[in-house]
Formats: structure tokens, C-alpha cells, sequence
């Protein structure tokens, strides 16, 4: 089974990201900050981190920085949730290594097919 | 009606996100009088920033439609540097937390059917708030 961690502090959309995920048969990990989501990385091996960028504490980029300068996670697939200014955060994120996006609000099934995408069973 | 609508983990969701509403709204109250104030900015674009973010994931069109423009203007606001908050506040006042509580009222009690009022709303605070193109528009 897919073991996928979401960091996203509103949890309305949290909520409905675990929901959606679990329904198509995922096993989910929330945590509503990046402080957060760095002292869960070693409880699971991640198939995939879905990561909000605007958090409080520590933001989606401090957990990109860390994700990509740890050996162990520098290769998990990334995908990054975010709200506007999507053309300017992309080429930050590509830099990173990072290519997938999704622009809130979303299409829950739109979520669903990106992430089969990415861990390679897309339908 | 879709297997998702009947799923009572979905139901119960999306209440908790109904109810998230009231708060919004009382928040939004809260505001009234005193948007001059960065902080009164600050609040009011957070609030406005976070449903905009998922009102439309949960069905609310004309919510989602009406705080995603505003998030965008607000945004542009806090952000650029050509429109200085003081000189919107009467605007923000008297026009976007009006729009907004109007439009989440319409939400709470499931009737968003004026949408297209809205709209019309919309369209006129772009010339109230002298806000100028944004890039890629």
C-alpha cells in the first residue's frame, strides 16, 4: 500500500484530501505544519508528500529544502499545493527538482489522477 | 446523486465545512468599522484568502466564484505597491465585506442563488478600487 503524507494547515481541505485519498484505497498521514511534517518523515517510508506551501512555522519550501538536502527522502515524489502566483513558484519548485502542482480549489479527482500519475499507476 | 454524496464520512465533512461558515461570517462581523487598520486588513484577507481556497471543492459555486476575485484583488493589494490600503479602506468597508457577508449568508442558508447579482457586484469594485490590470491580464 501507498503511504502518502499531506502538510496542509486549513484543515477544511485537509480533511477532504484525506477523504478522497483513503477512499481510493491510500493509506494518509496529515499534519498542519512544516515543523510537523519533518518530525514524521522517518515514521513511514513515503510513497508521496503532498505539501501546502503557505504554513505556518515552517513553510512548504523550508520542507522541500530539508526533503531534498536528506539523502533518504531526496528522491520522493513532491507535490505541491498552492494558491495563486503558480507561474513564479514553479520555477522556484523546478529548481528543487519539483514539476507537479495543483492550484487550490481543486478538483478532488483531478488530486486523484495526480497522484496515480505520480506514483505511477495512472488509469 | 453520486456514491460520494451518500458516504457519511463526506456528509459529516462537509457540515464540519458548513458550519466552519458561521465563523467565518462572525469573524467577518467583527471587522466591521474598522478596516483602516493593517491588522482589520490583514484578518480580512486571510479570512477571504482561506474560502476562497476550498469554498468550490465543497459545491459552494457563487462563494467560491466571489472569494476567489476578491483573494485575488486583496492579494494584489497586500502584495503590490500601488494601492495603499488607506486608500481602499472605505471601499473595503462599504463594498467587499458587504459582498462577502451577503454571498456567505446566501451560502449558510443554501440558497446561492444570486449569483449573478454578484457577479455584477464584482465588476463594479474593480473600478472602486482602482486596481489596475495584473500582469497576464
Amino acid at each position: 500500500m501507498f503511504h502518502i503524507l499531506v502538510a496542509e494547515d486549513e484543515p477544511h481541505i485537509a480533511r477532504l484530501i484525506e477523504f478522497k485519498l483513503s477512499r481510493d484505497g491510500r493509506q494518509v498521514k496529515v499534519v498542519s505544519d512544516g515543523v510537523e511534517a519533518t518530525e514524521v518523515l522517518e515514521e513511514e517510508v513515503w510513497s508521496l508528500i503532498i505539501l501546502d506551501l503557505m504554513m505556518p512555522r515552517l513553510d512548504g519550501w523550508g520542507v522541500l529544502r530539508h526533503l531534498r538536502e536528506t539523502s533518504q527522502y531526496s528522491d520522493v515524489p513532491v507535490l505541491i499545493l498552492t494558491a495563486q502566483g503558480i507561474a513564479k513558484e514553479k520555477a522556484r519548485a523546478a529548481e528543487w527538482g519539483v514539476t507537479h502542482f495543483l492550484q487550490k480549489p481543486f478538483d478532488p479527482d483531478e488530486l486523484s489522477l495526480k497522484v496515480n500519475e505520480l506514483l505511477g499507476e495512472a488509469k | 446523486m453520486s456514491q460520494q454524496e451518500l458516504d457519511p464520512e463526506w456528509i459529516q465533512i462537509r457540515n464540519e465545512f458548513a458550519e466552519s461558515l458561521d465563523s467565518r461570517k462572525k469573524d467577518l462581523l467583527a471587522l466591521q468599522g474598522t478596516l483602516e487598520k493593517e491588522e482589520s486588513f490583514e484578518k480580512l484577507f486571510f479570512i477571504v484568502h482561506r474560502i476562497a481556497g476550498c469554498a468550490r471543492m465543497y459545491g459552494y459555486e457563487v462563494l467560491g466564484r466571489v472569494s476567489e476575485k476578491l483573494d485575488d484583488d486583496l492579494t494584489h493589494i497586500k502584495f503590490g505597491s500601488e494601492v495603499k490600503i488607506q486608500e481602499v479602506s472605505s471601499c473595503l468597508e462599504s463594498e467587499i465585506l458587504p459582498l462577502m457577508l451577503d454571498v456567505l449568508s446566501e451560502a449558510i442558508s443554501n440558497k446561492e442563488d444570486s449569483g449573478r447579482l454578484q457577479d455584477v457586484r464584482l465588476k463594479s469594485l474593480q473600478t472602486a478600487l482602482h486596481l489596475r490590470p495584473k500582469p497576464g491580464q
